[in-house]
């Protein structure tokens, strides 16, 4: 007998993105599911008995399982998508969350609101003019007027708040060329919010549910942030443009809003730390869950070679380039990391050891309170992979022992 | 053999991580203080 409801099965969304590519979501996880499961799904939301739901897998599938089997095989299938019947049933851990200390700005409802009168933005012709143009204009006013900012005067600090909170006003803009993107195709991003993205500040859109959508219109939601961000550029150098060249500090403040705007921009499309050129190049070469993936596949291929397993036709190249890179890029912030705290080190057991310390303690705040923020973050990661390292521990015993069970 | 190989591909479920874009509020200050980057710089010149 089935563990779930009718009812309980009507809440799973179903989405064929083609390309014998299924996927589900349930209360708004996404998940990637082999066909027979969804056809299971699909049948048991038109109510149709199982013992039929059996006999049409068992044609469709060229295979040869009895209804108990299949009964026992979804059951289980059910437990891991996290829905169930069962009183004592523990929800499955969310195995992705990576932005801590959350703050919800916008949600889904003001999100949508704001999102639907820009969706024409993103009709292939509109996208593609403005787009180039904020490239030409970019480009145009970099090798015209790229060093004119320098030596110029920055401006009183009412202005330089100013100029922070215009480019807060910009990188929300961004998020909104998610959602506005996302919209275009009908998909409603979740909220706009505030975190951080391991100690980075951030604002992150949750646009999960693009997943349902076919790869080039998931491409061009993740391009959505980068293209109203050249949008901003082209209104802020026509602005910059218009202006005498009397109106220096206007003319200062755009140029450094330019600026700022472009590197953020560039920044956006490297493929590491779940930047926009992640996403990008996930879609581009359809690899899921390419970082968490990457951690373990070089491994896995070195030891499959050992092995004598190693068949180079399997072999998923987009992921293996990206999970090298990563690797390197991991050591270089790793090798920088080490050379600060060495550095601090030092510099904290100098201080602590001088016997004036508590005598020069207000004179030492500032690299005080730079080493307790340094050690609160390592302490922080410490924490937070050891008990990583011990969950895996646990997941890899309670394996062996239901294997050594069976 | 076949069969139990369709059918574990075919039941077969993948969690995908959730898709959260984000934009690093920390570049732009990072890109921001930077822009001293010139001998004619006003801070690099009464620094000489």
């Amino acid at each position: 007998m089935l563990n779930v409801t009718n009812a309980q099965v009507r809440t799973i969304e179903l989405s064929d993105v083609g390309g014998e590519e299924f996927i589900v979501f349930v209360n708004d996880r996404a998940f990637n599911v082999g066909p027979i499961l969804y056809r299971v799904i699909q049948w048991l939301q038109e109510d149709r008995p199982f013992q039929e739901i059996t006999q049409e897998i068992n044609l469709e599938a060229g295979i040869n399982v009895t209804e108990s089997e299949l009964t026992e095989l979804v059951n289980d299938n059910f437990d891991r998508l996290g829905i169930t019947k069962s009183k004592d049933h523990v929800p499955l851990k969310r195995r992705s969350e990576y932005i801590y200390g959350k703050l919800s700005i916008l949600d889904e409802e003001w999100v949508a609101l704001i999102s639907q009168p820009l969706r024409g933005l993103f009709k292939p012709a509109v996208f593609c003019t403005l787009a180039a143009i904020g490239i030409i204009a970019t480009s145009v006013f970099y090798y015209l007027y790229g060093n004119w900012i320098s030596g110029q005067e920055y401006g009183s600090p009412a202005q330089v708040i100013l100029i922070y909170i215009t480019l807060a006003a910009i990188f929300f803009f961004h998020e909104i060329g998610h959602t506005a993107a996302a919209s275009n195709f009908d998909v409603k991003a979740k909220e706009i919010g505030f975190g951080f993205y391991f100690i980075f500040p951030v604002f992150f859109t949750d646009v999960t549910k693009i997943y349902a959508l076919p790869k080039r219109k998931r491409i061009i939601v993740n391009l959505g942030g980068v293209y109203f961000q050249l949008i901003v550029n082209t209104v802020l150098i026509v602005a910059w443009a218009l202006l005498p060249w009397s109106a220096e500090a206007a003319k200062i403040a755009l140029t450094l809003l330019v600026s700022t705007n472009t590197f953020v921009l560039l920044y956006s499309l490297n493929p590491f730390f779940r930047n926009d050129g992640y996403w990008i190049y996930s879609d581009f070469f359809n690899v899921k869950n390419m970082l968490i993936r990457g951690y373990a596949y070089p491994f896995q291929l070195i030891g499959d070679l050992f092995k004598g397993k190693l068949k180079p036709v399997e072999i998923e190249w987009p992921l293996l380039i990206f999970a090298v890179a990563n690797f390197v890029f991991i050591g270089s912030f790793a090798g920088v990391f080490l050379q600060s705290f060495s550095s601090l080190s030092a510099q904290l057991y100098d201080t602590a050891v001088d016997p004036d310390f508590f005598k020069n303690i207000g004179e030492n705040k500032g690299f005080l309170l730079k080493c307790l923020f340094f050690y609160g973050v390592l302490g922080f990661f410490i924490s937070r992979y050891w008990k990583m390292l011990l969950y895996r521990i646990d997941r890899y015993r309670a394996a062996k022992a239901i294997a050594s069970k069976s | 053999m076949s069969n139990s190989n369709n059918l574990k591909k075919g039941l077969d479920i993948i969690e995908l991580e959730d898709r959260l874009e984000t934009v690093q509020l920390a570049v732009a200050a990072a890109s921001a203080s930077n822009r001293c980057d010139s001998c004619d710089c006003p801070k690099a010149a009464a620094a000489e």
